[in-house]
């Protein structure tokens, strides 16, 4: 900003941001290294996708049935034929699509809903009590629930997985809006006239975004583990797109004679969560470390 | 009939007041959820009227919890008052609506006691001081020129605009929020106990700074701290607050020479000396009152004071005292004095 230089003095002194102290301190952090590592892999395959696994992952080849992972099939093949290097690396971008999808509601909605019944005392007993009655239920009976009335799509397993855990994200968000509300900062901007959305936007909602992240990287596991378990039971993306849900489904039948159709969208999931708890896990460390004991 | 609460604490012929509060209270009803049944009110602030001068200095004196902090934030309708009247020039800033208390703001302003809470950690100490001519609308040019002169006046370099709240030493933060406190160039500010968190090294600072400012700016001081040390040194008048109402109020020479109300020579007493023998001539009405401040969610009937007061009579139990003006300028509300 060139107009500023020549208000002030010659040489500003240049401080460092509380969010690019946090990055440093990330990136010296094992675990959330190693976390994104893992992650990155499965989201490098997801975007990847149409270049590394060019074959259709729907085209059936009944003569090449249970070929075992080899050369000529990176990952082998199911009991029709087809590519598993396909069928799990196309799986991969679907959850990680629906992953990002679910955060991405969780981040507007229930951040919505947490700062507003946080700031606005009154809105919070009507909220909360909705919120308490969804999250009576468990996670995965509500998400079957839901996609049974909706049908089987992938687009009512995101809003399942959206309606199951958005009152989680609210209820974290309130707790620390709540926190941040009383801090003399929003008083003292209350103070010089400023009016209750700048306030939420500049003051409160920067202040309360730290276990809303750490939240949100766990929820994207949880999405992506229900996501394959309703898969799993039928309830997902329909056959014969695939998920790593509906290939495991299949693959239980040949679970002796064919182990890898099972094991390997298995391990893809397990890869999957366990990079993102570890990223969790790191970033919760770094930005929030009294949530340690909740957990 | 008992006179009207706005009874005048400022004799006739003092200069006209800044800022008059009348009646003033705040009772914080404590609701348990809607399935719980009222649990009682607790008084914070409990009929308090008093004035502030132009260009004066009130210190505003208690322990902590005796509602000081929410009588100085009612002042600026950072806490909506449960009854009475603040008037600012004679305009009752209670009956304001949004954009006229917007307007108005900008005369007053707060000065925090956490140098480490006051500040919002993610905003460059640019960003901080700027933010209230932001809000009012100051054109860029204009915020950025002074936001320059509020750092200069509290005496920080122009160099550390970019720099963040957590690089600062805690006075230097109080500084910071002096400055943003300057930049809409208030008349009236409410220093909220702005030393009691700094060494005492660095209070002294701050506080001089405090008394440069005002002389500079021709500024008006409510100044809450929980010593009366503080107050001495940066006061006019002196108000002391026991359990949500006042007890005494009187120009500081007065009250320190001749303190009248029981509590006020409780709390001159607890003050530390340098060499004791000093205070040996006073011995004989010098005590330390014992036990705790009741709570304000059950504040005793009578005076508030007669559960720990040495001088406690019977009428005390039962009839509130009314702040009486035993010496001129000098108001005090206890039945050892007539009018009470």
């Amino acid at each position: 900003m060139p107009g500023e230089a020549a208000v002030l003095d010659a040489a500003p002194v240049r401080g460092r941001s509380p969010a690019a102290e946090t990055l440093g301190r990330l990136l010296h952090h094992r675990l959330f290294v190693s976390g994104l590592v893992l992650f990155g892999v499965i989201l490098a395959a997801a975007v990847l996708a149409p270049v590394i696994a060019p074959a259709d992952p729907t085209r059936i080849a009944m003569r090449q049935k249970f070929l075992p992972p080899g050369a000529g099939h990176l990952f082998g093949t199911d009991n029709l034929g087809r590519s598993l290097w396909s069928r799990v690396i196309w799986g991969a971008q679907l959850s990680v699509l629906m992953g990002l999808a679910v955060v991405g509601l969780n981040a507007v909605f229930g951040t919505a809903v947490g700062a507003l019944a946080g700031y606005y005392r009154r809105l919070d007993n009507v909220l909360m009590r909705i919120n308490d009655a969804l999250m009576a239920f468990p996670a995965i009976l509500l998400a079957i629930g839901i996609t049974a009335v909706l049908g089987p799509s992938t687009g009512d397993v995101i809003l399942a997985l959206a309606i199951v855990y958005i009152p989680r994200t609210a209820r974290i968000v309130r707790s620390s809006v709540i926190v941040v509300r009383e801090m003399e900062y929003v008083q003292a901007a209350r103070a010089c006239g400023a009016g209750d959305w700048r306030i939420l936007r500049r003051h409160i909602l920067p202040n309360s975004m730290a276990p809303l992240i750490v939240q949100l990287s766990f929820l994207f596991a949880y999405a992506v583990l229900t996501e394959a378990t309703l898969s799993f039971l039928g309830l997902g993306a329909v056959p014969p797109t695939p998920t790593w849900g509906n290939i495991m489904a299949e693959g239980r039948q040949y679970m002796v004679e064919a182990p890898w159709i099972i094991a390997i969208p298995g391990v893809a999931l397990m890869v999957t969560v366990l990079g993102l708890n570890m990223l969790g896990d790191g970033l919760r460390d770094v930005l929030d470390p009294r949530l340690r004991v909740q957990q | 009939m008992p006179p009207p609460a706005s009874a005048p604490t400022v004799p006739p012929d003092a200069p006209a007041a800044l800022l008059e509060a009348q009646g003033l209270t705040k009772h914080f009803p404590l609701a348990g959820g809607w399935l719980a049944r009222d649990h009682g009110v607790l008084h914070a602030v409990d009929d308090v009227s008093f004035a502030i001068l132009s260009g004066e200095t009130l210190g505003l004196v208690g322990e902590s919890g005796c509602g000081k902090s929410t009588l100085g934030r009612m002042l600026l309708r950072l806490i909506e008052p449960t009854g009475g009247r603040v008037l600012f020039e004679g305009r009752d800033i209670l009956a304001l609506d949004a954009r006229g208390l917007r307007e108005q703001r900008r005369v007053m302003q707060i000065i925090f006691q956490d140098p480490y809470g006051a500040l919002d950690p993610r905003l460059s100490v640019e960003a901080i001081v700027r933010e209230p001519l932001d809000v009012h609308g100051v054109a860029r040019q204009e915020a950025q020129r002074r936001v320059a002169e509020a750092l200069d006046l509290v005496g920080l370099s122009r160099r550390y605009l970019g720099r963040f709240p957590h690089e600062f030493s805690g006075g230097q933060r109080q500084r910071i929020g002096i400055a943003r406190a300057l930049a809409l160039r208030p008349r009236f500010i409410v220093c909220d106990e702005p030393v009691s968190a700094l060494d005492v090294s660095v209070q002294a600072q701050i506080v001089n700074l405090l008394q440069d400012l005002q002389a500079e700016l021709r500024l008006t001081y409510l100044f809450i701290a929980h010593d009366l040390a503080v107050v001495k040194h940066i006061a006019d008048r002196v108000a002391v607050m026991y359990l949500g109402k006042i007890a005494e109020i009187a120009a500081k020479r007065a009250l320190y020479a001749n303190p009248l109300h029981p509590y006020t020579q409780a709390l001159i007493a607890a003050v530390p000396v340098l060499r004791p023998a000093d205070r040996a001539h006073g011995r004989a009405r010098r005590r330390l009152v014992g036990g705790e401040i009741p709570s304000a969610l059950h504040p005793p009937p009578g005076c508030r004071f007669h559960t720990r007061c040495p001088h406690v009579m019977p009428v005390c139990r039962e009839r509130e005292p009314r702040l009486a003006e035993p010496e001129p300028g000098q108001f005090v509300a206890c039945h050892l004095y007539p009018g009470s």
